[in-house]
């Protein structure tokens, strides 16, 4: 019962066409509505909502011929992705990147990034916090 | 999670924020001797205010006890089982706030191991005549805590609480009767029968639940015009309003059948038999049906102008 509260509550988002859950493996695929601006926060805050925690979060991302680094930040629809130790240098077409973030995936993943992040998050204000996410590949 | 939705004990789980629930639960059973059917009825509605914190409130109601205790306490005391004795009316018992608040959450795939406080107060509007509490019967208050480990099909509940009833007072007839305050500690087994592996969220939750329901609790206590009012002299009347009367414990057991139907509606049906002493709140066997059902926010609908 509680994983049709994960779906009902993925589907209420504005930006969210359809949202589907593995009852089996608990993986939620989420469509977002094309020309809408996206929230990945707002995605794993429903989650939460439904009585769930998030194991890990990944969304997909076409890239065109892009390099990229550690530290690197590239902008989207108002929000900016900091890629933390990238496992390759070169992005081109579709790319599965994951998130890194508190809530974004288990406590002990979490654990292993948080120094990195916390240092990276120093110095900012609460808007530029908002609209950053801590990505890698 | 469907094989941690207990038909008697609440699982650590909070229900998800802004989704609402009702439940009615139903128990019957016989009185002895006389044979008296004994229905109750709670209808409980519950919100996820947070998704950590779930409300309730509850209404029950039923035809175990008289409106107010009588003015010949001694037919009452020994003949109240007694086919000949007027027979209870239906009414509404009482009103039950209650409140839960999960406070670990240690969740990985498949599995999780969750705890959650739980309080909850009663305003009873019957006299209860017995020395083991309910609430609903008897208004009080309750505190307890609920630990839950579930891993694939498989949940198991721990909890652990104490249920505090406040005196029953009938100024017009110098009545004071107080309940005997209770320990408890409940360990709820659940398994999921079907599906072995979901299709759909229209698959069709069979789920099997085996509740072990233990009390220990104080002997109760009347005044009548300030005078404290022995049961000893109903010892050899009837042993089993006596009994019902005196301090105890007891186990027993509550093997129970759930379905749950679009992933929304559930439907459960038990019984439930003593294994060790008994609890004197209900005859044996005791037979309970409850319904449950929850209400999902629904999408937002956006109205282009």
């Amino acid at each position: 019962m509680c994983s049709f509260a994960v779906q009902a509550e993925l589907e209420r988002l504005s930006f969210v066409e359809k949202a589907s859950l593995n009852l089996n493996t608990n993986i939620a695929e989420v469509l977002f509505k094309q020309d809408q601006k996206v929230n990945i926060r707002q995605v794993v805050e429903a989650v939460y909502k439904a009585g769930f925690s998030v194991g890990y979060t990944e969304a997909d991302f076409i890239f065109d011929q892009r390099t990229v680094s550690d530290q690197f930040i590239f902008s989207y629809e108002g929000s900016n992705y900091q890629f933390l130790k990238p496992t390759q240098g070169i992005l081109n077409g579709r790319t599965t990147l994951k998130f890194l973030d508190k809530k974004f995936l288990r406590k002990k993943a979490y654990n292993f990034w948080a120094p990195t992040i916390r240092e990276s998050v120093k110095g900012k204000t609460k808007e530029e916090l908002e609209s950053l996410y801590h990505v890698t590949l | 999670m469907a094989q941690e939705l207990y038909p008697y004990a609440e699982a650590a789980s909070t229900q998800p924020k802004g989704v609402a629930g009702v439940r009615f639960a139903y128990e019957n059973f016989r009185e002895l001797p006389s044979q008296r059917a004994r229905n109750y009825g709670g209808l409980r509605l519950i919100y996820g205010v947070t998704e950590k914190l779930t409300a309730g409130v509850a209404i029950t109601g039923s035809n175990h006890h008289l409106k107010k205790l009588p003015a010949d306490l001694s037919s009452y005391f020994t003949k109240h089982h007694q086919k000949n004795y007027p027979q209870n009316p239906y009414q509404i018992e009482g009103i039950i706030a209650s409140l839960k608040y999960r406070f670990l959450n240690l969740d990985g795939h498949q599995r999780h191991f969750r705890m959650a406080v739980m309080g909850a107060a009663a305003k009873s509007f019957i006299p209860h005549d017995g020395a083991e509490p309910r609430l609903g019967d008897n208004s009080g208050v309750d505190g307890s805590w609920v630990a839950t480990f579930l891993v694939k099909r498989f949940a198991v509940s721990l909890t652990n609480g104490y249920l505090f009833p406040f005196k029953y007072k009938d100024e017009s007839q110098g009545y004071e009767f107080k309940s005997g305050n209770c320990r408890y500690l409940n360990l709820s087994f659940g398994y999921r029968l079907i599906p072995t592996a979901y299709s759909s969220y229209s698959n069709l939750n069979v789920n099997l639940y085996v509740e072990f329901i233990s009390a220990n609790y104080e002997k109760a206590n009347m005044t009548v015009n300030g005078q404290s009012y022995s049961f000893d002299i109903y010892q050899n009347a009837d042993k089993y309003i006596y009994n019902s009367l005196q301090s105890g414990s007891y186990t027993e057991v509550r093997p129970s059948i759930q379905l749950i139907f679009y992933s929304t509606t559930r439907v459960e049906i038990g019984v439930a038999s003593p294994i060790f002493n008994q609890s004197y709140l209900h005859f044996y066997p005791m037979y309970f049906v409850s319904l449950h059902k929850n209400f999902f926010r629904s999408k937002k609908v956006v109205k282009k102008i």
